[in-house]
């Protein structure tokens, strides 16, 4: 009995203990601390704790500010070589004599964030997980700027990060596929409008830095240079800046800013000059130009070198291969040309400015020896799309559609002579394949098909595909295998819509664009969007050929062989995907 | 001046007596009278056997259960002063509720404190149900005459689970929200699951009307209800004679007599210890004249066990909510989901089961499971009478081994929620793929 009782004192005891302890938790906080360090440092008398609340009225909310219970000295000028907490803010606008911003009637939260009514560390910078808004800590702050001044168009005194990421915003030809209201209308990326609203810091630095990290079948390209800390800081602050709430109305904003007018660049007269500024995404007479090409495209100087970036077709021959008239029409509607093509729509150039872009890409005319050999060719030419194993796995290969040939499927390689080579020299329409036979003489591109030949062919036994013809419509001689050798009759669109949605669907579509569900599934190469007009209608896409392709399959592809469908059945769905992509269609 | 101090002794003692009606002597007629005239003691018996206060006999379990409980009331309602169940926008454009929430954090004294205390208690209690059931069971203290009794214990296990559930939702953070919505989407997989799920939120939603409808049910409804079962639960554990034990516990280690304090003899009868009188009375009342030796009064000793287990689990839970703050997350948004959204963790095992099969796993097994375990000493019953295997029955006895088999599959069954609830609550990440909790990933999500 005793020893219950000993064992419940001791209990008791504890008890005590741990009550103080809650106690002193709720009672002794770090302000306490910092409070009473802050009035050593100055040499005062320690008035005793104080909870320094601002209530700041926006015309939203009423922001509830105690920052500066610990951040006691921030608007003391003689605190300013404190340490933090208690040190004092550094100036915001330089070169004003008396620093606009009274931190006693606006508090520290309307800049930096956080969750300002908490008095621990922890709690207060929002770093629970969660919070809405994490602190924006240092120079990132500058982000804030807009939910009071407005800034259209104009530039803040104090905030060059901000305005850096704006510069860059059209340096790196974010504006290409993203809209920010009245900066750039694109359809083609979610629109930043409200990113800052919507997002908090980490994520937009995330977003930049790994594109896929959230959703991993997003297009978004992983640029070169977002290593470069510096540069993804500004972007980021510059999209948590794009806020659709604001603290202030237009006509409440605090005055006290130059507001010039806007700085875009306008080209008016066609120039090379101009052209080159555009493609750099660099500045044309002191003003930003809305370009940045070279983000995403490489060029070749003269001596060869490349330089840009890796994510579209390399464009030192574009204008050779395809010409003034395609370039401007690709700029302008990527699709109008290939069906599939992920480049943003440019359709706010003017013509003085597509002019400039395509007279400075015609200056490009570096092209290789005439004695180059196969290999040498391919390195240069084609490496960047077929990659370096002739696999069709290059470094720009994922953001094109259709992939690139596979050379490493050797069976194509050993089926196609002809076809082989007149897709190079005249290219493949609605294709990211450009012709070259302005770039590479007959003998140049023998030698490269020799090379791939040699490259693929080698180790395997040779191959030799069946051979079929069209049969032709109503011929005694060639009647129907399968349907009880009836005549063949010309293809009823009607039974080819019908037998197409029962055997091709699943991998080419209900479209048939080539987006079956199965074709997540699949590798290299993908279903054929068979509504490509530009490439189901060039002369190499015959109706042979189409038949040949379904009856057979297509070797070394997905494609598998469809002999038990009869020719007239063929015939008919021919009939169906003709009648897709002729002008006549719909 | 004799007479004065005379008549103020006289006046102390008719003070004394109309509240305490015995005095604190070591006598047996005194110990009974504490015991009997007290209200808070008189649910416990004036004599009890040895055995009960004995660590092993219950571990405390249910006794913990019940002062969190208690502690979940007086916290619970020094948080309702500082609590209101809104989802309006307040002037710091945050919910109400959360906004409470931040001022309980950063804005009341002590309300930190109370929250965590709050908080963990909530949790520790449906842990403490589940413990007290596996203790009840594998000591097949849930036989006997006690099978109802088992039957009530599990509803109030079941209510304490909605209890916890439904004050899940009122911090209105994002952990609250979508926990509360992943239960909700479970429970529409049931049959009329949508009618019943309708009835609690109030709208097609999770929203301001599911959240007074929680409130509600939270701070009033639900503990009104568990109150009156607790109630009900205790009585009976009375009437059927006190704890569980064995018929016959003369084998068992006696303790000696100088445990639990001298008792002084002074009844006319110096030999006999009886209350021969009550046992005109039938049933399963306080055993009779049965294994006297066994017997002992139940003040002080046992009132000193239960006072312990009390304090030293108050030391425990402080400790905790000390040195643990309870979870909070950035306010409830509708649109933005978390991933993964977890419900809490004592649905997480019925979670990952429903990630398998939304039908069987959300609603057929954890019906049969609740059912077949509510139900669980009658279907010994019936397997007992219909196969004609009667077992000897041993209330009171850990382990016994005529009830291996029943034990064994009782500890599997526990053992299978338990792993599917750690594989919940430590390897499920994002869209709800296997994710090992030491490996960081990269965090994801835009809020």
């Amino acid at each position: 009995m005793i020893k219950d009782y000993r064992i419940l004192l001791i209990l008791s005891v504890a008890g005590f203990v741990v009550f103080g302890m809650s106690m002193k938790k709720a009672l002794h906080q770090d302000y306490t601390g910092h409070q009473k360090a802050y009035y050593e440092l100055l040499g005062e008398e320690f008035p005793g704790t104080e909870i320094k609340q601002v209530n700041v009225p926006t015309s939203s909310v009423d922001m509830i500010d105690r920052c500066q219970t610990c951040h006691i000295g921030a608007s003391n000028p003689d605190a300013a070589g404190f340490p933090q907490p208690l040190t004092a803010h550094p100036p915001i606008v330089p070169g004003m004599e008396k620093d606009p911003h009274d931190f006693n009637q606006i508090g520290c939260s309307v800049c930096h964030d956080g969750n300002m009514r908490a008095l621990e560390k922890h709690d207060a910078h929002g770093e629970f997980h969660g919070w809405i808004k994490p602190m924006l800590v240092g120079k990132m702050a500058q982000a804030s700027c807009s939910r009071c001044h407005a800034m259209e168009g104009g530039s803040l005194a104090g905030a060059e990060l901000y305005e850096k990421g704006r510069e860059l915003f059209l340096e790196k030809a974010c504006w290409g596929c993203h809209t920010i209201a009245g900066i750039s209308s694109s359809s083609q990326a979610p629109e930043l409008s409200n990113a800052g609203g919507k997002f908090n810091y980490d994520y937009l630095v995330e977003s930049i830095m790994v594109p896929k990290a959230n959703d991993k079948n997003s297009k978004m390209p992983q640029f070169d240079w977002v290593h470069d800390e510096e540069t993804v800081a500004a972007l980021a602050t510059f999209l948590k800046g794009q806020q659709k709430k604001r603290l202030r109305t237009e006509d409440s904003a605090p005055i006290g800013y130059i507001k010039p007018k806007s700085e875009i660049a306008s080209i008016s007269e066609p120039s090379v000059a101009a052209g080159r500024s555009l493609f750099a995404g660099a500045p044309f007479e002191g003003s930003i130009a809305r370009g940045g090409c070279v983000n995403c495209h490489s060029i070749r100087n003269s001596d060869g070198d490349p330089a840009g970036g890796s994510i579209g077709p390399e464009l030192t021959w574009s204008i050779r291969s395809r010409g003034r008239t395609y370039v401007k029409e690709h700029i302008t509607n990527s699709r109008s040309h290939v069906a599939d093509s992920i480049m943003p729509t440019f359709k706010d150039y003017n013509d003085a400015e597509l002019e400039s872009l395509v007279s400075y890409l015609s200056t490009l005319d570096f092209k290789l020896d005439t004695k180059t050999e196969g290999h040498k060719l391919y390195d240069t030419y084609c490496v960047s799309c077929h990659g370096d194993e002739l696999d069709g796995e290059g470094k720009i290969a994922t953001m094109l559609d259709p992939l690139p040939r596979d050379f490493s499927k050797y069976q194509f390689v050993a089926s196609y002579d002809d076809r082989f080579k007149d897709s190079i020299r005249d290219g493949v329409k609605g294709t990211a394949m450009p012709s070259w036979k302005e770039i590479m003489t007959d003998a140049q591109i023998e030698s490269l098909i020799d090379f791939i030949k040699q490259k693929t062919l080698t180790g395997h036994d040779s191959f030799t595909r069946m051979e079929v013809t069209l049969p032709k419509i109503g011929d005694p001689e060639r009647l129907d295998y399968k349907k009880k050798g009836k005549l063949l009759k010309m293809g009823d669109v009607e039974h080819g819509t019908e037998t197409f949605q029962k055997f091709c669907t699943s991998c080419h579509g209900k479209l048939a664009n080539g987006k079956g569900p199965n074709a997540y599934d699949l590798q290299h190469p993908l279903p054929r969007n068979l509504i490509n007009k530009e490439f189901m209608n060039q002369a190499s896409v015959s109706d042979e050929r189409l038949f040949e392709s379904i009856l057979l399959g297509v070797a070394g592809t997905p494609m598998p062989a469809h002999d038990h469908l009869s020719d007239q059945t063929i015939l008919d769905i021919i009939a169906y995907i003709r009648a897709n992509t002729t002008e006549e269609a719909k | 001046m004799n007479e004065l101090i005379q008549q103020a002794k006289d006046f102390g003692n008719r003070l004394y007596y109309s509240i305490f009606r015995h005095r604190f002597d070591n006598t047996g007629l005194t110990k009974s009278k504490i015991m009997f005239s007290n209200v808070l003691l008189h649910i416990q018996p004036v004599k009890i056997h040895k055995r009960s206060v004995k660590f092993k006999t219950t571990m405390g379990l249910g006794l913990i259960t019940f002062y969190l409980f208690l502690i979940l009331s007086v916290t619970g309602v020094v948080l309702m002063f500082h609590y209101v169940p809104s989802t309006a926008l307040g002037p710091d454009g945050l919910p109400d509720a959360y906004s409470r929430m931040l001022n309980l954090r950063s804005n009341v004294f002590w309300g930190g404190f109370l929250r965590n205390m709050h908080r963990w208690a909530a949790h520790g209690m449906v842990a403490f149900v589940a413990l007290h059931m596996l203790r009840v069971y594998l000591s097949g203290a849930h036989r006997g005459g006690r099978e109802f009794n088992w039957v009530i214990g599990c509803i109030l296990g079941l209510l304490t689970v909605f209890l916890s559930y439904t004050g899940y939702l009122l911090p209105w953070d994002q952990l609250a929200f979508w926990g509360v919505k992943v239960g909700t989407e479970i429970a529409k997989l049931a049959p009329g699951g949508a009618l019943i799920r309708g009835i609690l939120l109030g709208d097609g939603d999770v929203g301001s009307e599911a959240l007074i409808r929680f409130y509600v049910l939270h701070v009033a409804v639900l503990p009104a209800v568990m109150g009156f079962l607790i109630a009900i639960h205790f009585f009976r554990i009375r009437k059927d004679g006190g704890l569980a034990r064995p018929a016959d516990t003369s084998g068992e280690k006696e303790i000696p007599d100088e445990e639990f304090g001298t008792v002084k003899n002074n009844s006319v009868f110096k030999t006999a210890r009886s209350y021969k009188l009550v046992e005109i009375v039938k049933g399963n009342e306080p055993k009779v004249n049965e294994e006297v030796d066994q017997m002992m009064f139940a003040w002080p000793k046992l009132i000193i066990r239960e006072v312990l287990v009390f304090v030293g689990f108050m030391v425990v839970l402080s400790l905790v909510s000390v040195l643990f703050d309870a979870p909070l997350e950035g306010p409830a948004d509708p649109n933005h989901p978390t991933n993964p959204a977890k419900a809490p963790w004592y649905f997480l095992g019925l979670q990952e089961l429903t990630s398998y099969d939304g039908f069987i796993g959300g609603v057929v097994l954890p019906g049969i499971m609740a059912g077949g375990v509510m139900f669980l000493p009658y279907i010994e019953i019936f397997m007992e009478s219909f196969t004609k295997t009667y077992r000897k029955n041993l209330p009171g006895v850990w382990f016994a081994k005529e009830r291996n088999l029943e034990n064994a599959l009782f500890i599997t069954l526990y053992l299978v929620m338990l792993s599917l609830i750690i594989i919940g609550v430590y390897f499920r990440g994002a869209n709800w793929a296997i994710e090992y909790p030491w490996v960081q990933h990269v965090t994801g999500g835009g809020h």
